[in-house]
């Protein structure tokens, strides 16, 4: 326990820069934000698109992630891995083929168009799709690697009658779409009966989206941190649903 | 595509296809990265660092096997960093390799691809700086085992690329035209090694000669001159040993570089009388490393103390006004780190690292890269090698 609270301590101060007061930092955030919106935006929903491989002696998993994506990033999401071929039923050594996908929807832009004049609409949202492979080395251990396309939509139409700052930056519309064609690897470790371990990198080609990441999950939920080191929020701890069928 | 025939050959199914013994697949992956903060002077900033390899080792028969690797590195806000305090660097790498034994000797050669992106801050993007770059090339190396110990010996190419560098003396002085700089600083690069460990000891040494296709040596009336040329010879001595408690393995290095390249310095855009410096960037370095590790259960503990030493030939050192002054710049750095892992589980370590560095040098004039400053790096993460 001493030791998740440390690792806490040190994640979150190495998350900010401390230099800068933290109206700046903000003002530096809201900023890169604003110069890249759907990049955002993707960042916060990245973490609702789970990539850990279906457990041996599953058909799928249903998964939402509770924590930070719908709480309080406000997306309304879901996502399915479905085993499309398990390991070793034709060839002993072919890996496990699992196909993932998933959608992510934004529900805090209507609720803020609607709560306020200065902004006529906010939408958010985006999917990803992809596979992964999945191989197995001794009894407990797998190492998994695949790939996924993630995109995010962002658009932005606020009222023209003012103008619109926040913080300090000017908040002008915006229509942007990111999309990044992302690989991933990682291992598995299974630590007892239905308890699972894994660290995992993801790399985009198209748009160098860079999260790594480590996590624990079980029969029913998962938990750990994703890290953005080129994000605006570098850590990311998250908990969530994840359903094996 | 690549990726594809990458997944396609990692994955497992012509082992069974083969239907032999002597043919196998291997997949590993190492993956280490760490998060903390660094401290600069009174500047402090996140920092993250990713260090992975995914692979596989396909073993052909007795004699033949084959490697291919792909490597991802991110040092974003390096604490020993090269050329801004806040550059982040995304490196991709591929590489393959045929290994042949041939007795109890080892031929290995190899194919190398990388791609090289860097920016400054985080608000920029890795797309559009000038050192950007991508590498491409081979290798041969020969490992030759005897009773004692082994000895290799090794050569590589590399054709390094810089597709968006531009020349900023060349663009200065034709303002209202248009260049193409495309390939200028582009250059082959050439690097022979030797390693030798005999018993407790251990020798290396390679020689490296730069070749730049286009970029030529900037001469005292601003024109330009023969094409730049750099060279380094780099040597290290080594031993391993048990002191008390401690594994120790201390080394010594020795590297002296040269490279014709010299140094115009216009004191601003209107200077009309700039210096010249002849031979700017040749340099002998001399360093030494004192790393010792201590082992305890599960937990491994690392301390490790490095000293270098740079002086340069030619270069003057410059005073806080950009002034010249009569000495010869010279440059000190202390490294003190620190590393303590504690294994997790069966394939992952959880570590923390602490990092204190502390430059000095003759050189006050460091706008544009700090040489005298304090600076102090804590992190945790995990690592984890399968």
């Amino acid at each position: 326990m001493e030791g998740l609270v440390l690792v806490l301590f040190i994640f979150l101060f190495g998350s900010f820069n401390l230099s800068a007061d933290l109206k700046s930092y903000a003002e530096q955030s809201v900023a890169k934000a604003i110069t890249d919106p759907a990049r955002f935006f993707s960042e916060l929903k990245m973490d609702s698109e789970v990539v850990f491989p279906v457990n041996s002696g599953k058909r799928y998993t249903f998964n939402i992630n509770f924590l930070p994506s719908l709480f309080p990033f406000t997306y309304l999401n879901s996502s399915f891995n479905y085993c499309l071929y398990k390991e070793g039923r034709l060839y002993t050594s072919f890996p496990q083929i699992d196909l993932i996908g998933g959608a992510a929807y934004m529900i805090g832009g209507d609720i803020l168009a609607n709560a306020t004049d200065d902004v006529n609409k906010i939408s958010v949202y985006g999917y990803h799709l992809g596979f992964v492979f999945s191989d197995s080395f001794e009894s407990k251990i797998r190492i998994y690697y695949g790939f996924k396309h993630s995109y995010t939509l962002s658009r932005l139409k606020l009222s023209s009658s003012k103008k619109h700052t926040f913080l300090g930056v000017n908040i002008t519309d915006f229509d942007s779409r990111f999309s990044d064609n992302i690989l991933v690897f990682g291992v598995e470790l299974l630590k007892e009966l239905n308890k699972y371990w894994s660290i995992n990198v993801s790399y985009g080609i198209s748009r160098q989206t860079i999260v790594y990441g480590v996590g624990w999950y079980g029969k029913w939920f998962m938990m750990g941190f994703n890290f953005y080191p080129e994000g605006i929020i570098q850590i990311h701890p998250y908990w969530g649903m994840r359903l094996g069928f | 595509m690549v990726f594809f025939i990458f997944v396609l050959f990692s994955s497992n199914v012509f082992g069974d296809m083969a239907n032999t013994s002597t043919k196998k697949y291997i997949n590993y992956l190492d993956i280490s990265f760490n998060q903390g903060f660094r401290k600069l002077g009174d500047y402090y900033s996140g920092s993250g660092n990713i260090d992975s390899n995914f692979g596989f080792l396909y073993t052909y028969d007795e004699k033949n096997s084959f490697f291919l690797n792909l490597g991802i590195y991110y040092n974003g806000d390096p604490v020993d960093f090269k050329r801004d305090i806040d550059e982040r660097i995304l490196n991709n790498s591929i590489t393959t390799e045929w290994r042949r034994k041939i007795d109890k000797n080892l031929l290995r050669f190899c194919v190398a691809y990388s791609d090289e992106k860097i920016k400054q801050g985080t608000s920029n993007s890795f797309d559009d700086n000038i050192y950007n770059n991508k590498r491409k090339g081979i290798g041969l190396n020969y490992d030759i085992n005897y009773e004692k110990g082994v000895f290799g010996a090794g050569v590589i190419y590399r054709r390094i690329e810089f597709p968006n560098y531009t020349d900023l003396l060349t663009e200065f002085k034709n303002q209202n035209s248009l260049l193409d700089d495309s390939g200028v600083y582009n250059n082959d690069l050439y690097r022979f090694e030797i390693r030798w460990k005999h018993k407790r000891y251990f020798f290396l040494s390679d020689f490296v000669y730069q070749h730049y296709l286009n970029q030529r040596v900037v001469n005292y009336d601003a024109s330009y001159g023969q094409k730049q040329k750099n060279i380094s010879y780099n040597f290290k001595l080594g031993l391993e040993r048990k002191l008390y408690i401690f594994d120790f393995y201390p080394s010594v290095s020795l590297s002296f570089y040269r490279s014709n390249q010299n140094f115009l310095r216009f004191n601003s855009i209107t200077d009309i009388n700039p210096v010249f410096l002849k031979d700017a960037y040749s340099y002998d370095e001399y360093s030494f490393a004192l790393p010792f590790s201590y082992f305890l259960k599960d937990i491994t503990i690392n301390l490790e103390f490095r000293y270098t030493y740079r002086a340069y030939k030619n270069r003057n050192a410059r005073n806080s006004n950009n002034e010249y002054i009569s000495e010869k710049q010279k440059n000190k750095k202390e490294i003190f780190a620190l590393t303590i892992s504690k294994k997790m589980n069966e394939i992952s370590e959880f570590l923390i690292t602490y990092f204190h560095h502390h430059l000095t040098s003759n050189n006050k004039y460091d706008v544009y890269l700090p040489l005298n400053y304090t600076s102090d790096y804590i992190a945790v993460g995990y690592r984890i090698n399968y």
